[in-house]
C-alpha cells in the first residue's frame, strides 16, 4: 500500500475549514465569478472574512496552498484591503447609532469629529447627561481591527489602518461634518461600494484556484493506489472541482459516474464507492476517526450543505451523501455493519478501496 | 474443572468497587515503593468512593475479603497525628468539605453544601448520624465545628461497622487534642480558624493534603509496611495462578480475571510478571486468529455484560461506561498494565464507533453471537493451559 502524503490527507480540525473553502467556491463558482458584478461586494466580503477567521485552522498543505493562493490575489492591490475596511466601518455604524447631537446637545467626555473618530481603535465617545437631565449615560467603543490571519491579509489591512489613520481618503470614507446620523453614514459607504468597478477583475482572477485544484484531481488520478484517507481528500477535492471551469467540471463528472465495482456493490458509480469509503475509513475504531453514527451523519449533512452548484457532478455527490445519509439514519451500525451485505468490516473496506483504484485506472488521462 | 461460580462472581456494584480497590492498591502497592503526599492523597481518594458508594453494595465474599484487608491496615496503624490511620481519612473528608461545600462568608453551610453536591449526599451514599461526644466539641473552632462537632454535618460511612467507629474514635481524639492546644493548634492535624473566623478554604485544603505529605506524616512508612503485610497482594496473585489451573472457566470467572489482572501490577515484580505472561499469551479464535489473551479476555467480557439472556444484558452506553471504568482503574505504568489499557480504549473505539458491538461484530458479521461466546471462551481457555505454573 503506498503511503498517503501529508498533502493527502485531512486532520478533523480543519475540516469545516476545508469546508467554508468549498462553501465560498460553491457560491462563486466558475459561472458566478464570470459574471459577476458589484452587487455582489459585500456577500463576497463576508465570504473573505469567513475564510480568513478559517484560515488559521488549515494543515493539509495543499488546501492552505490554495488558501494563500486566494489572498495573495486579494492583496495584490490595496483595493480589496480598503474595501473591507469600508465594509467594516458601514457594519459597525449599522450596529451602533449615536444617540444624541454630537455638537451642541451633549457633553462628550471624549471629542467628537465623526462617526470614523469613534469607530478607530482606543477610541469611544461618551454621553453622561442626556438632554431630559438625568444622568443616564451610554458609551460607544469603536472596534476597527485588522483580521489576525492569514499573515499577508493581516497586513494589507493594518496597513489600510495605519494609513488611514483618522483621515481616511474622501473616495473611501466621507468624515465630512453633515456625517451626524449613521444612515447618512451607511448610505456613503454603500456608494463607495457600487462605485469599486476594480471587483470585477479582481474576483475574476480567483477562478485560478479552479486550475491548481484539477491539476491535483489529475495528479491523484495518476496513482496505482490510494489510501482511504488521500479517498476522504479526494472528495473533498470532488467538490472543489464541480465549481470549477468547465473541462474541471466534466473531469468531476467522468469521475463521480464512472463505474466501480465490488463484490458487495456491483456496477455502482464512483462517487457512490467513494462515499461509503469515507463512512468505512471514519468509523474504523482503529483509524484516526473512529467516529459513531451521528458524527457521521454531521459530517455528511455538512458536506451537503457547502454544495451549492446545481451542475450534474454536484447534484451527484449531494445525492450519494444523502442516500449514505439515510442508511446511517436508519442503521445505528452502519457502515460497521451493511444491511445490503453480511462481508465483514475490514472486507468490505479493502474491497471498496480496490474497487475505487481499480475505477481510477480507467480515468487516467 | 470447572470453578465454584459463586467464588468469581461479581456484580456491576462488585465492579465499581473493585476498580476502587485497585485505585488504592497502586497508590500505596508494593510498585510504588516511595510513595508521596499525592500518592497517600490517592489512596484516600480511593478509599472515600469505596467506602461510601461502593463498599456496602459489594457481593463477592473474596472482593469483601481484600478490601477487609485495606480498612484492617487503617484501623492498625498508628500515626504521629495521635489517630489511626483511618483517622487520616478524617482529614481527608474534612479537606474536601472546606475546599468543595464550605463557604466562610455563609457559615452555615447547609445550602451551599446542597448546591455544590458534596457532601450533601453523605446519607444517601451510605453515610450514618455520627456517634463521637459531642461534648467535646469546640464550637468556637471554624470550620471544623460545622463538620464534625455538635453542629457538624458529617455523616461519616456506616460500613464496614469497625471503620465507622474508629472515624469516630478519631474524632473524638482530634476534639481532645484542639481543646488540650487551646488556639496553638500547630500541633494538631487540623486548620482552623478561632472565635468564628474561618480561614479561607484554599488554606484549609493546602494545610490538610500537607499533612499527608510524609515530611509530615512522618511514621506514614509504617502504614505502606502494614498495607503489605495484610497480604493482600499475595492473595491475589495466588488467587490469578488459581485461576490458571482449571481446564475450564466460565465467562463469569473471566471477568473477574480481567479485575484481577488490573490488581497484580500494583504489587511486586513477580505480580506484574505474571500479569505480563497472561495479557501477552497468545489466544487464538476463529474470528481473531494470533491474538492476545487480553484482547480476548476484554472481548469475551464485553460479550458478557451485553449478553441479553445473561445476568447483566447491559447496553452499549453501559458498556462504554465499564471499559472507562476499568481504565480509570490503571495508574501504574508497567508494560501489562499499558497492554490492558490498550485494549480497553481499542474495544471502547469499537463499541462508540458500533452500536450493536459486541451482539454484532463488524469484523466476524457472519458468525453468531453464541459462537463467537464459545470460541472466545475456548481460545481463552487453551492459552491458560500454556499458563500454567
Amino acid at each position: 500500500m503506498v503511503q498517503a502524503a501529508p498533502t493527502d490527507t485531512l486532520v478533523a480540525g480543519e475540516l469545516a475549514a476545508v469546508r467554508a473553502f468549498l462553501q465560498f467556491q460553491g457560491a462563486y463558482n466558475n459561472t458566478k465569478i464570470t459574471g459577476i458584478t458589484t452587487a455582489s461586494i459585500g456577500d463576497y466580503m463576508n465570504y473573505v472574512n469567513n475564510l480568513a477567521g478559517n484560515y488559521g485552522a488549515v494543515q493539509n498543505t495543499q488546501w492552505k496552498g490554495w488558501y494563500d493562493q486566494l489572498f495573495a490575489l486579494l492583496t495584490a492591490t490595496t483595493d480589496v484591503a480598503e474595501i473591507f475596511q469600508v465594509m467594516q466601518f458601514a457594519a459597525w455604524v449599522g450596529a451602533n447609532k449615536i444617540h444624541g447631537c454630537p455638537y451642541s446637545d451633549c457633553t462628550a467626555q471624549d471629542p467628537w469629529y465623526s462617526y470614523w473618530y469613534v469607530f478607530r481603535p482606543g477610541h469611544r465617545f461618551g454621553w453622561w447627561t442626556n438632554p431630559y437631565g438625568s444622568d443616564a449615560h451610554a458609551v460607544w467603543y469603536g472596534a476597527q481591527s485588522a483580521p489576525g490571519t492569514p499573515p499577508p491579509w493581516q497586513t494589507a489591512v493594518q496597513k489600510v489602518i495605519n494609513q488611514w489613520g483618522d483621515t481616511p481618503p474622501a473616495n473611501r470614507i466621507n468624515v465630512g461634518a453633515n456625517m451626524t446620523d449613521n444612515q447618512l453614514v451607511m448610505t456613503s459607504a454603500q456608494t463607495v461600494l457600487n462605485g469599486w468597478t476594480a471587483f470585477p477583475p479582481i474576483a475574476q482572477k480567483t477562478a485560478a484556484i479552479g486550475q491548481g485544484q484539477q491539476a491535483a484531481m489529475t495528479a491523484l488520478l495518476a496513482r496505482t493506489t490510494l489510501d482511504a484517507d488521500t479517498y476522504f481528500f479526494l472528495l473533498h477535492l470532488l467538490i472543489a472541482l464541480a465549481t470549477g471551469a468547465t473541462a474541471a467540471q466534466q473531469l468531476a463528472q467522468r469521475i463521480v459516474s464512472a463505474i466501480a465495482t465490488s463484490q458487495e456493490y456491483p456496477n455502482d458509480t464512483f462517487i457512490n464507492q467513494l462515499v461509503y469509503l469515507v463512512l468505512l475509513y471514519l468509523a474504523d475504531p482503529l483509524g484516526a476517526y473512529a467516529w459513531n453514527n451521528a458524527q457521521l451523519q454531521a459530517t455528511l449533512r455538512d458536506l451537503e450543505g457547502v454544495i451549492l452548484a446545481t451542475d450534474p457532478a454536484s447534484t451527484a455527490i449531494k445525492a450519494s451523501l444523502v442516500q449514505h445519509g439515510k442508511v446511517l439514519n436508519s442503521d445505528a451500525s452502519y457502515p460497521m455493519h451493511d444491511p445490503y451485505t453480511s462481508i465483514g468490516f475490514t472486507q468490505r473496506k479493502t474491497d471498496t478501496m480496490f474497487a475505487l483504484d481499480k475505477a481510477r485506472q480507467g480515468l487516467k488521462t | 474443572m470447572a470453578s465454584d461460580s459463586a467464588t468469581y462472581t461479581l456484580t456491576g456494584a462488585d465492579s465499581s468497587a473493585f476498580c476502587s480497590l485497585v485505585q488504592a492498591q497502586s497508590a500505596l502497592g508494593p510498585a510504588r515503593p516511595t510513595p508521596g503526599q499525592a500518592d497517600f492523597w490517592a489512596f484516600f481518594a480511593a478509599i472515600d468512593a469505596l467506602a461510601y458508594d461502593r463498599y456496602r453494595h459489594i457481593t463477592n465474599a473474596l472482593l469483601q475479603g481484600w478490601a477487609d484487608k485495606l480498612y484492617a491496615a487503617m484501623l492498625q496503624t498508628q500515626t504521629n497525628y495521635k489517630i489511626d490511620a483511618a483517622g487520616m481519612y478524617v482529614l481527608y473528608a474534612y479537606a474536601q468539605f472546606a475546599a468543595s461545600c464550605f463557604d466562610p462568608n455563609n457559615p452555615y453551610p447547609n445550602d451551599s453544601c446542597g448546591q455544590q453536591g458534596f457532601p450533601t449526599d453523605w446519607q444517601q451514599r451510605g453515610g450514618q448520624w455520627p456517634t463521637y461526644d459531642d461534648s467535646k466539641g469546640l464550637p468556637e473552632a471554624s470550620p471544623w465545628d460545622w463538620f464534625a462537632t455538635a453542629v457538624g454535618l458529617w455523616k461519616p460511612p456506616g460500613s464496614p461497622a469497625s471503620f465507622f467507629n474508629a472515624l469516630n474514635q478519631d474524632v473524638n481524639v482530634l476534639n481532645d487534642a484542639l481543646k488540650a492546644a487551646g488556639q496553638n493548634t500547630s500541633t494538631v492535624a487540623l486548620f482552623v480558624g478561632w472565635h468564628g473566623t474561618s480561614p479561607d478554604v484554599a488554606s484549609v485544603q493546602q494545610f490538610e493534603q500537607s499533612r499527608f505529605d510524609p515530611a509530615n506524616w512522618t511514621n506514614s512508612g509504617t502504614f505502606v509496611q502494614n498495607l503489605a503485610g495484610t497480604n493482600l497482594w499475595t492473595a491475589q496473585s495466588q488467587t490469578a495462578t488459581a485461576l490458571l489451573q482449571p481446564s475450564t472457566l466460565p465467562a463469569d470467572a473471566y471477568f473477574f480475571l480481567l479485575h484481577l489482572l488490573l490488581a497484580l501490577p500494583t504489587g511486586a515484580s513477580a505480580a506484574q510478571q505474571l500479569a505480563q505472561q497472561i495479557v501477552s499469551a497468545s489466544a487464538s479464535s476463529q474470528e481473531y486468529p494470533n491474538d492476545t489473551f487480553i484482547n480476548q479476555l476484554v472481548y469475551l467480557a464485553l460479550m458478557y455484560l451485553a449478553d441479553p439472556l445473561g445476568n447483566f444484558a447491559w447496553t452499549n452506553a453501559q458498556l462504554i461506561a465499564e471499559t472507562t471504568l476499568l481504565s480509570g482503574a490503571i495508574t501504574c505504568p508497567d508494560p501489562a498494565s499499558q497492554a490492558i489499557r490498550d485494549s480497553l480504549a481499542r474495544h471502547q473505539r469499537v463499541l462508540q464507533t458500533d452500536a450493536s458491538y459486541p451482539l454484532q461484530d463488524p469484523y466476524s458479521p457472519a458468525i453468531g453471537f453464541t459462537q463467537r461466546q464459545t470460541d472466545t471462551l475456548f481460545a481463552l481457555d487453551k492459552a491458560r493451559q500454556t499458563l500454567k505454573a
